[in-house]
């Protein structure tokens, strides 16, 4: 019964946010001038023009729901990791050089890649839990320091040892195209990486809320003393989903190039690493629930992506949006009057 | 390597570490009344295209640093809010800073100047120097002399605070407040306000090192301007030890790493300058794991504070 009137509650504030924002929206539109009614249709339609402009979404979404996974996944454990987007980055490096290097092509070569970029992004993170669980240093910094760390040691890789050496530009020689992760819908470019990242996960959600696994590491992000009294080492776990957590973002650098892109180079990411975060939090760091919001975001995207062709609004607006979202979700414990102390305990006294 | 190169070396290694002086004090007064706030760069943005916009409307630079200062407080109150009185995660929010403030910089960018490819330029601000009407012509002339207002402002910010949190009883208040919320209430102090007043302090800080690329440093707006700045004077903050010194030791530092990768870029002499740029984020990692996190900074620094929790 409590179950069924939380829901609800739950129900009414999505529907709430989602009209304030669409509200926000509107200003917006009207403030580039352009009539909102006008741009509603032109992003619904951007939206479902055709089956490619559908496909679109799940490839924008396919990093997100990667990097949005396993930051959720972190941020359950307590572990603030912000260097999803440098975890991206080393992975799709060392996902490239895995690739070029590899004598043989084909689906062992995808295989290796894909891989080696998680081991990449999750070793990477790993240094910010060692730090974190044997010294106590802030992961945060640790993370955001090694996204720079990793950024400019890209921009080095693509113009020394990775670089095309046919090319004059930095970026590295073309991915084979055996080994690159074709389109598996004809005429559009969905990909098969999004059916990993969909399976991704998938799989987190039954790791954190079927397995002790999971019930370990919630407990950690929950209670670190409490997990530490009751037998759960804090620093195992904090290692576990830091490890997780890079690993998956390493793997959505390696689906970037290898089916997207079809070579490194610089600023693939998109910033998707830092809005994972927010991504992360609309979803109450729930797997499924980052992977919806991943998808919506995405399409929030696309048909911003119409509107700014046609009338002229910039697609900045989508992460206008995001953040008013996030505003929005924490602005919506003030609409539930329970929180204010003083009629909590008028309540009470009933 | 000529005595010129090293003359100009050293003079833009110190317009390169104005901005980061301002951004970094930004994060130290925020840190040190436990707030962590990684939505510099974002704070910065805003305040580089108020500065701009006004400067440009009124011809005014020093209106326009008056701007980026208003427009980072405002910005900044949404983080105070949700942090401080909803007791929000300090991270979450100051990502989501990051994330929507660059975001309004270029969508009203975009609305007020049309996305045409004509680059709108603004005079900068004038020299010490230039408006007295001299031109020094040696090295320590030129150093203390052809800078402009908000150089010598920062460093008199850099004095400021020194004297402030260490001389003064307001500041070892404030300082308390950072390290122990619970114990600062029991004596009388507002924890509450100070948080609200040191995220005014960092809003405007870190907006009038924005609005300082845009009126002092180049004459124009491009989205992504700041440039990582915001994350290094994180970085300048944990390398300075979390004082005022520190930190100004730090950004010059920075400032120099920064001055010369852009000299090696232009120049290529093989020196992968991307090294160069990696400095700041090394020593900071590097600073930490030397030193550790238990000397390291405010205690409070990321907890919220609840006054009802006992």
């Amino acid at each position: 019964m409590m179950r069924t009137a939380e829901t609800m509650q739950r129900v009414k504030d999505i529907i709430l946010i989602a009209a304030l924002t669409l509200l926000i929206a509107a200003v917006l539109v009207l403030a580039c001038g352009a009539s909102p009614a006008e741009a509603m249709q032109l992003f619904i339609q951007g939206i479902f023009r055709n089956r490619q402009s559908v496909a679109e979404i799940f490839v924008k979404a396919c990093p997100l729901i990667l990097t949005g996974v396993g930051c959720a996944v972190a941020f359950q454990a307590g572990f603030f990791n912000i260097g999803a987007e440098g975890q991206f980055y080393l992975g799709a490096l060392v996902g490239t050089a895995v690739s070029l290097s590899l004598p043989l092509q084909g689906p062992v070569n995808i295989l290796l890649a894909l891989v080696c970029g998680f081991l990449a992004g999750g070793l990477l993170a790993l240094i910010a839990a060692l730090l974190k669980s044997t010294f106590n240093i802030s992961e945060i910094i640790v993370t955001i320091m090694l996204n720079y760390i990793v950024i400019n040691f890209l921009g080095y890789a693509v113009r020394t040892f990775l670089k095309d050496p046919e090319g004059n530009v930095p970026q590295s020689a073309k991915i084979d195209p055996a080994s690159q992760l074709l389109p598996i819908i004809t005429s559009t470019r969905f990909h098969a990486g999004i059916l990993i990242a969909i399976i991704a996960a998938l799989i987190m959600w039954f790791l954190m809320s079927r397995t002790t696994i999971g019930y370990e590491l919630k407990a950690v992000g929950f209670n670190q003393r409490a997990a530490q009294v009751g037998g759960i080492s804090v620093a195992k776990n904090i290692i576990r989903c830091a490890f997780l957590s890079g690993g998956l973002a390493g793997i959505a650098g390696v689906i970037e190039v290898i089916a997207i892109q079809k070579k490194l180079l610089e600023g693939i990411s998109a910033s998707c690493g830092y809005t994972a975060v927010l991504i992360a939090l609309i979803a109450g760091n729930h797997p499924l629930g980052a992977l919806i919001a991943a998808l919506i975001y995405a399409t929030v995207q696309v048909g911003t992506g119409s509107m700014q062709r046609q009338l002229g609004v910039p697609n900045a607006i989508v992460n206008i949006l995001i953040g008013a979202v996030v505003l929005l979700i924490l602005g919506r414990k003030l609409l539930h009057l329970e929180t204010y102390g003083f009629l909590k305990r008028k309540k009470e006294a009933k | 390597m000529d005595m010129n190169f090293v003359t100009n070396l050293l003079l833009a290694s110190v317009r390169m570490a104005t901005p980061l002086i301002f951004i970094s004090l930004a994060e130290l007064y925020s840190q040190r009344a436990g707030l962590t706030n990684i939505g510099l760069e974002g704070l910065a943005t805003i305040g580089s295209l108020a500065g701009f916009m006004v400067s440009l409307l009124t011809g005014s630079p020093m209106l326009g640093v008056l701007a980026g200062l208003l427009a980072g407080i405002l910005v900044n109150m949404i983080f105070a809010y949700a942090t401080i009185s909803l007791c929000a995660e300090q991270i979450v929010y100051g990502m989501a800073i990051n994330i929507f403030a660059p975001a309004l910089a270029a969508f009203v960018y975009r609305v007020y100047f049309g996305s045409g490819s004509e680059l709108v330029q603004v005079k900068l601000m004038n020299t010490l120097s230039s408006s007295v009407g001299i031109t020094p012509s040696n090295f320590f002339a030129r150093l203390l002399l052809d800078q402009t207002f908000m150089v010598y402002l920062a460093y008199a910010l850099v004095v400021f605070t020194a004297i402030y949190f260490n001389r003064t009883k307001s500041g070892l208040n404030y300082k308390a407040v950072g390290e122990y919320p619970k114990a600062a209430a029991t004596l009388g102090i507002d924890v509450i306000r100070t948080k609200y007043l040191a995220s005014i302090i960092c809003g405007a800080l870190a907006g009038m090192g924005g609005a300082y690329l845009t009126t002092c440093y180049t004459t124009t707006y491009v989205d992504g301007n700041v440039a990582g700045r915001g994350f290094i004077a994180l970085a300048a903050v944990i390398f300075g030890r979390w004082s005022a010194g520190g930190v100004l030791l730090a950004c010059l530092f920075f400032g120099f790493c920064d001055a010369l990768q852009i000299r090696l870029q232009v120049m290529s002499f093989g020196l992968p300058y991307q090294f160069f740029q990696m400095i700041p984020y090394v020593a900071t990692v590097l600073v930490l794991a030397l030193i550790g996190m238990k000397k390291a900074g405010p205690k409070s620094c990321g907890k919220p504070y609840r006054r009802e929790e006992r």
